[in-house]
């Protein structure tokens, strides 16, 4: 059975007071920002908390702000379903709409935030593999101030993030794709409400037929969502033509390290890495050419 | 029998529809007794272990723990689940094989102790302080493996763990000699997926010995009146002594037909001495309560070159689990399906049921059926292949009709197969969509049918007794009484509709009691789609009894004969003169309030045992998409074909189909209920492992009511909710052999073995 063992609450009103209680108490507090993967995991034992930090109340974590020509910003308390209804990512980061927007569970997606999605560290969000896509920058704050981190320097291993007992992930920072960029999200789930056995994103830049910047980025093959770096390195300054696709797509399901779980196994994943890495990138290629 | 019907047929609410569309319904999670405490059982973690010593001292000082229970608190008596051995012809089939609490654990999950305490956290804390020693056994969790001589043995009359090697009992022909004949044989081997139904509510029970001894249980039983008398029967109990209330049920789908929890929470308040609520979290339900039967078949098929089936055989091992249930009857009813659906002269069947460390297995929508003639199905598609025949002619050819036997072996009152196959090939556009180009990029396109017959009842293998009583009340309302259980299949509401129909009331006029040992008259209960049909006609017989005593008073009131007269919407008409009118409700009043002493509350109770056993009948048509890079299956519409006889209440009907076809689409390509090769535990145990459709998932449907009333039926009607999902799994399938080749042996298809298949 399932029971939620006491804890105590603290609503700081600022950054800096959440990092400082989170200082004083140290592994024992858990900050909570909506709560939908940590409540259930410390009901089953496997995250525990004395208390929790909830960030909801700290002014100005929600906004979502695209700054022009440089980027767009969203606080750690963006929820899902503020990120999937707006307008500015809808048309210019579209592959972390859709990977939003295929979460079945409105619940989910009214509660959860985009933050919560990446801080649990898990290969199989299909969040983090768009934001891996979009070259995502964090700004983490503790007490003894800011620091800028990669989302994939942040995702350190399954289950694990770069982040320190005291420290908060504020804020994502997504550069603005450059002109002649396309860019596509896939995934393969058992329902509609399931978490993905593969999920794949692309964001490529083509002038003049050639591939001049490329990011590729696969959930749920490995024990983190990555980038397939060799197959990046590959296409970059190469033709985009179709048997340099093919071959870069191979070259990403040789970049998976799976598994074999319940959702599916260690060869389908690797294998479909590969055909949606294709088709991820002849999606991106389309919207280039149109 | 009239035409002209102005209850029956209609689409009326269904019965409480409003308090679940609103949530005021009460389930028994949101029942609370005065001075209940609830209870928690501490489920083996081995799958095979015998208790050595078990010490319940430290759980039982806990605070707020009242009592605590084992096997040596339990009577030590065997029983079996199912209910089946109480009414079954052939009761030597049935063993038991279960206690309450087992002082040996048999699988991942064997129910070991139980706690009753003032709330489910402290008895689940409780639970974490009994001190069992266990001797862990070797265990086998594969039938195959089971049967081999020297492996580990789960029950000791089962010599090889087989419990019965049993043929089908009423087989006709000679199969041998049909294969013979045969021109083509077509051969293959199956394994069915053992499929958890993850009905909305996990089971739940209360359970209370009142002030007056007598024992009260509430639990949503499909079998009140049968699971009363198992409890009276393993407790040492007069049936009198106990009563059975059925409150709303959360979905049911065959799973209660066994005896779940209720012996459990029956003897934690007998311990306790005060009511216990018993509530099985989602995980414990997966892993604690009965899956389908997993059946390891070989089929075979001969046929002519014409496509004349000359001969049919089924060899099974049914890998039932560590406990026998419905081993027996599921797989006797498979049989029936795959040897009965057709025109054969010739068939044989034979079955082993074996036991293993696995979760047991029970009886589901379907019930054997399901698989046995999916598998049939599928062979059919295959063998018409071979002959380079349109599988639809195929079995236009081979088609049942009227005259018949059904798969029961009783004949059959109608059967129109052949128009129900062939309308729906006109709807959808079979000929075309076989023919047509079947590419698109990595894309193909497939169109499949499956048929099924299934059953109104068990009639003639079960007692098959059914009741229901009339009274009328003052204003001219009647109530209906009879223990029925609305699973979902709007039974009650379909009874009202009946009775209103028969005596010439409005749909509102019926207020049903029902769910209540105590106030209602005996009924075998709701199995085998024999709800509608069996009760239905036991209301019938009930109204038209009250109807003659409305009648007979009445006709003295109006001056006129019995014979003479008709009831219209709650009004008596003399026929020939409708100016001479009397309320219903003014006739029961006077009945009851009169001067002159005769008085009469006038009622009606009805009986029926049936004779026939009219099957309702299917064909499903479904088109699918796979995608051959990937192995993903996408159904793309389903159109449903089905006979009901007579919908009584047509969108119930359609809801009935259509939620089978959800549970078909779950069968076919997602839900696998996976245990660990090592320990047995169940691995797939929550409902982000075990993958059931949402509506998301749901093809594009269409549901085409093809209704022929049968004679024997209430206004026509036959069975129609637990045979639903027959058709639908084998038209899934024979989709994919269509679009792609792949022919489906292991359930589920899920995307990896559809690309499996493909290399
Ligand atoms: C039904 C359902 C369906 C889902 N489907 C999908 C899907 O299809 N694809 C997908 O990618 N995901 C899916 N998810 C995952 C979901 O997106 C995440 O669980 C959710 O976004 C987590 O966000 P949260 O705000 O609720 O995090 P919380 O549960 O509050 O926190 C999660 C963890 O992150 C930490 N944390 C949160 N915010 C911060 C912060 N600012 N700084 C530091 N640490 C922090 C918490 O301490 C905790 O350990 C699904 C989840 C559910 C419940």
């Amino acid at each position: 059975m399932r029971v939620l063992k006491p804890f105590d609450y603290f609503e700081p009103g600022t950054v800096k007071e959440a990092a400082q209680f989170l200082t004083t108490h140290g592994g024992k507090a858990q900050v909570l920002a909506g709560g939908i993967d940590l409540i259930p995991r410390m009901r089953i034992g496997k995250k525990e908390a004395d208390y929790l930090v909830n960030i909801r109340k700290i002014p100005g974590l929600e906004t979502i702000e695209a700054s022009g020509a440089n980027g767009l910003k969203f606080g750690a308390m963006a929820t899902l379903h503020s990120l999937e209804a707006s307008k500015a990512i809808q048309d210019d980061y579209p592959i972390l709409y859709k990977a939003i927007h295929q979460i079945s569970s409105v619940q989910a997606k009214n509660m959860g935030t985009a933050v919560g999605n990446i801080c649990v560290a898990t290969p199989a969000s299909d969040v983090a593999t768009a934001l891996f896509a979009l070259g995502a920058e964090l700004t983490i704050e503790g007490v003894d101030g800011e620091r800028k981190e990669s989302i994939q320097k942040f995702c350190v291993d399954y289950g694990r993030t770069s982040l320190k007992e005291n420290e908060i992930v504020t804020e994502v920072f997504l550069p603005r794709p450059p002109a002649g960029t396309g860019s596509a999200f896939m995934n393969l789930i058992r329902t509609h409400a399931d978490i993905a056995k593969v999920s794949i994103a692309v964001a490529i830049t083509v002038r003049d037929g050639v591939c001049e910047k490329v990011r590729i980025a696969v959930g749920a093959a490995a024990p983190t969502v990555f980038r397939a770096i060799k197959t990046e390195a590959a296409l970059k300054g190469q033709k985009v033509t179709h048997e340099a696709i093919n071959e870069a797509a191979e070259t990403a399901a040789g970049e998976t390290k799976p598994i074999t779980d319940l959702r599916s196994t260690a060869e389908y994943r690797r294998e479909m890495t590969g055909v949606l890495a294709r088709r991820a990138m002849e999606k991106a290629l389309q919207q280039v050419k149109a | 029998m009239t035409e002209k019907l102005s209850v029956v047929g209609k689409r009326v609410p269904r019965w409480r529809a409003h308090d679940k569309a609103t949530g005021t319904a009460k389930f028994l999670a949101d029942t609370k007794l005065p001075g209940m405490l609830e209870g928690k059982i501490l489920f083996s973690p081995h799958a095979h272990a015998k208790i050595l010593k078990i010490d319940t001292s430290k759980a039982e000082k806990l605070p707020g723990v009242e009592a605590v229970i084992t096997w040596e608190d339990v009577p030590n008596k065997l029983f079996n689940p199912n209910k089946l051995d109480l009414i079954l012809v052939h009761p030597e089939l049935e063993f038991k094989d279960t206690y309450v609490l087992s002082e040996k654990a048999r699988f991942v999950g064997d129910r070991i102790a139980a706690v009753a305490a003032v709330d489910a956290a402290t008895a689940q804390e409780a639970l974490e302080l009994i001190e069992v020693e266990y001797e862990v056994l070797p265990a086998v969790f594969d039938p195959m493996e089971a049967m081999k001589p020297g492996a580990p043995k789960l029950h000791d009359f089962a010599e090889n763990n087989i419990s019965v090697h049993f043929d089908f009992p009423v087989a006709w022909g000679d199969a041998e000699a049909g294969f013979q004949e045969a021109d083509i044989v077509v051969e293959e081997t199956f394994r069915t997926a053992k499929n958890h139904i993850c009905q909305f509510e996990p089971c739940t029970c209360m359970a209370d010995f009142g002030a007056d001894g007598r024992l009260r249980i509430w639990s949503p039983s499909q079998h009140a009146f049968l699971h009363r008398r198992k409890i009276a029967e393993i407790f040492d109990m007069p049936e009198g002594m106990i009563q059975w209330i059925t409150p709303h049920v959360g979905g049911a789908f065959g799973k209660y037909g066994s005896l779940s929890i209720e012996p459990v929470c029956v003897a934690l308040a007998k311990k306790a001495g005060r009511p216990i609520k018993l509530e099985l979290s989602r995980e414990e339900d997966l892993f604690a309560t009965e899956p389908r039967q997993r059946y390891v078949s070989t089929g075979k098929i001969g046929l002519k070159k014409d496509g004349t089936i000359t001969a049919l055989q089924e060899k099974i091992i049914v890998d039932g689990g560590a406990y026998y249930t419905h081993n027996f009857s599921t797989t006797a009813v498979n049989m029936g399906g795959f040897l009965g659906l057709y025109r054969c002269p010739n068939v044989a069947a034979e079955a082993t049921c074996v036991y293993s460390n696995v979760h047991p297995t029970g009886g589901v929508r379907g019930y054997g059926n399901h698989e046995g003639t999916c598998m049939l199905e599928q062979l059919v598609d295959k063998a018409a292949d071979k002959l380079g025949m349109d599988p639809l002619d195929l079995r236009l050819k081979n088609a049942k009709k009227a005259g018949d036997p059904s798969s029961t072996g009783i004949p059959m009152e109608t059967c129109s197969f052949e128009e129900m196959i062939k309308l729906g090939a006109e709807k959808i556009g079979w000929k075309e969509k076989r023919a047509r180009k079947k590419e698109d990029g990595p894309k193909r396109y497939g169109i499949g049918i499956g048929i099924a017959m299934d059953v109104s009842g068990a009639q003639p293998f079960n007692i098959q007794h059914r009741n229901a009583f009339i009274k009328f009340n003052e204003d001219g309302s009647v109530n209906l009484l009879l223990n029925a259980a609305d699973l979902g299949q709007n039974i009650i509401g379909a009874m009202a509709q009946i009775a209103a129909e028969t005596l010439g009331l409005n749909y509102e006029d019926i207020h049903v009691v029902t769910g209540d040992t105590d106030s209602t008259l005996y009924d075998i209960g709701q199995h085998a789609s024999g709800g509608c049909y069996q009760i239905g006609n036991a209301v019938i017989n009930a109204a038209e009894k009250a109807k003659k005593q409305l009648l007979e008073r009445a006709a003295k009131k109006l001056e006129a004969a019995p014979e003479d007269l008709e009831v219209r919407e709650g009004h008596v008409y003399v026929i020939s003169d409708p100016e001479k009118t009397i309320s219903v409700g003014d006739v029961s009043r006077e009945a009851m309030y009169n001067f002159e002493g005769e008085h009469l509350n006038i009622s009606g109770q009805g009986s029926f045992s049936p004779v026939q056993n009219p099957p309702p009948l299917s064909a499903v048509f479904t088109e699918v998409e796979v995608d051959i890079e990937t192995g993903e299956v996408k159904v793309l519409k389903i159109l449903y074909v089905a006979d009901p006889g007579r919908a009584i209440n047509p969108a119930t009907v359609e809801g009935q189909l259509e939620g089978a076809i959800a549970q078909s689409l779950g069968y076919v390509l997602t839900e696998e209920y996976v245990s660990n090769r090592e320990t047995g535990a169940l691995e797939s145990d929550n409902l982000n492992t075990y993958k059931v459709p949402s509506t998301l998932d749901m093809p594009e449907t269409e549901v085409v009511l093809y209704e022929e009333p049968v004679p024997s039926g209430p206004f026509g009607a036959k069975g129609i909710a637990q045979g639903a999902m027959i058709a639908v799994t084998p038209s899934i399938a024979n989709a994919i052999y269509d679009a792609v080749g792949v022919f489906v042996t292991d359930m589920p298809a899920t995307a990896e073995r559809i690309l499996e298949g493909l290399k």
